[in-house]
């Protein structure tokens, strides 16, 4: 039930990956995207993470820090060594919230970054800054 | 065993027992006995040189065994080398047994070192053992209460169909309690943090201005929500002190928070910053209930709030001026609170200035490296 991949090649509408390992988290933001329009794709640890963002073209991508494999900051970093990857807005969730750890999540290439618990409010209005409706092809 | 002064007995009876230890007698582990008996050598020397001298007999050993058999005091003369090396022995036993007493002190000394050394690693390994657990420990807190809280949310916003009103108002206690758990999270994290982090302050020349700004940036939202205008009567001159940006800036962050909280809605808070002998007075004024003078001092223990009953109107364990008390007292400051019940609260925050000298160094430091 945790896997929703629909075919992402002949879909116009904007894809998101969420890389989340806490599978009823990663549901509630699948749910939570959907209806904001998008096709929502996850991953659960961080390489299959890191595999399908090499492999598939997405529009927006969700990464929480912590998680099996490579941690989010790791995928985060390797992301933006590729300069196809360069311009993808990302989003950093994550429980380890000083403010340290979000000038650092900046400093490595997210687009933002929120504390967990976060207010969904508040990811909504982060994702509707980072991809304008406009950029929906 | 210690090496304390010794008394003008303890010296005698020292000396006594050093008489009878062989060492003093072995000139060849003991070189002061040879160096006495050389330096008692004169003595007899020049006592028959001169008697020799005098009476003009022959200078052999002969004539020295003829005068001490004719004159049986030159034997005086003769135990002079042997005494002076017995003496010197002995002496040197003493020395030689406090060198020894000296090197099992320095051996124990070694000892206790490499076990304060051991206990210290095995410290370090179990701090970051705890820090490392206190990570965990947020992660693990924080997670239900990502999806419970989002979930709420989306109910609420009608995202899952449509809601009676009954249904929303349990709902939004419901999700008020969970922002309550959160906030309580929070505050026994950020104490925690704190607690473990003590002695890890971060120290450096800082403008109090600039951290009242960022303290007060991220509260603006918060005041503007219950409609309390905050006036501030800053100097136009840096506020150089010497501490921990994020540190300070979490404290005033705290006392701010205290004043808009217990704000009545539609209030004003009043902060000030005034330079008093070689101080920063850091003042917040608000106009809220007050608390009373019984209290007053309670409020800087842990998990107290001057209501302690239990049906308290705010959320919170009273962590909050814990926290500020620490953090400034690491700084060498003082913090107290001034109130009046019904006229409001006044949070006082004393830092001491970064002196002229440390600045001017410091400023010209910049200037080279910028120049270089």
């Amino acid at each position: 039930m945790f896997q929703s991949i629909q075919p992402l090649e002949q879909n116009t509408r904007r894809v998101a990956l969420i890389a989340e390992d806490d599978p009823d988290q990663s549901d509630m933001l699948r749910d939570t995207l959907q209806d904001e329009g998008y096709t929502v794709d996850t991953a659960f640890s961080g390489d299959v993470a890191y595999q399908k963002l090499l492999n598939h073209k997405y529009d927006l991508v969700i990464l929480d820090i912590r998680m099996p494999g490579l941690n989010g900051g790791t995928v985060l970093k390797a992301l933006r060594l590729k300069k196809s990857k360069a311009e993808l807005p990302v989003i950093i969730l994550s429980a380890f919230a000083t403010e340290t750890d979000m000038r650092r999540y900046r400093a490595d290439g997210a687009n933002a970054a929120l504390a967990k618990p976060y207010e969904i409010n508040e990811l909504l209005s982060v994702i509707a800054c980072l991809v304008p409706r406009e950029a929906q092809s | 065993m210690s090496l304390k002064h010794s008394s003008a007995s303890v010296l005698v009876v020292e000396f006594l027992r050093a008489l009878l230890a062989p060492h003093t007698y072995s000139p060849h582990k003991n070189i002061e006995t040879l160096f006495g008996f050389l330096w008692g050598l004169p003595i007899p020397v020049f006592a028959f040189a001169i008697h020799m001298y005098a009476t003009g007999s022959p200078c052999t050993i002969q004539a020295c065994v003829e005068i001490v058999r004719d004159n049986p005091l030159y034997l005086i003369f003769v135990a002079h080398p042997f005494l002076f090396a017995v003496i010197f022995g002995a002496l040197g036993t003493m020395r030689a047994q406090r060198d020894f007493q000296i090197d099992a002190l320095i051996a124990d000394l070694e000892q206790h070192c490499e076990q304060l050394f051991s206990a210290n690693e095995k410290l370090t390994v179990v701090d970051r053992l705890k820090s490392e657990f206190l990570a965990n420990v947020t992660h693990e807190l924080k997670s239900p209460l990502v999806t419970a809280l989002g979930y709420s949310d989306r109910i609420l916003s009608e995202k899952l169909g449509p809601i009676t009103d009954r249904q929303r108002n349990a709902l939004d206690v419901s999700k008020r309690n969970l922002i309550r758990l959160r906030n309580l999270i929070e505050e026994i994290l950020d104490f925690s943090r704190l607690e473990a982090g003590v002695g890890k302050f971060n120290f450096e020349q800082t403008n109090l201005k600039d951290l009242i700004e960022a303290a007060g940036s991220d509260l603006l939202l918060k005041a503007r929500d219950r409609n309390i205008t905050i006036h501030s009567d800053i100097p136009d001159v840096p506020a150089w002190v010497s501490g921990d940006k994020m540190k300070l800036t979490q404290a005033i962050e705290n006392l701010l928070d205290n004043a808009i909280k217990f704000s009545p809605e539609g209030k004003s808070i009043h902060l000030s910053v005034k330079s008093e002998n070689d101080y920063w007075h850091l003042r917040i004024e608000d106009s809220g209930a007050g608390i009373p003078p019984d209290q007053l001092a309670l409020l800087f223990q842990r998990f107290s709030q001057a209501d302690g009953s239990t049906s308290r109107p705010y959320s919170g364990m009273g962590l909050g001026l814990v926290i500020v008390k620490k953090i400034v007292e690491a700084h060498g400051g003082e913090v107290w609170l001034e109130s009046q019940p019904g006229a409001g609260t006044t949070a006082h925050i004393r830092i001491r200035q970064l002196s002229n000298n440390a600045l001017e160094t410091k400023e010209t430091a910049h200037v080279t490296s910028a120049i270089g």
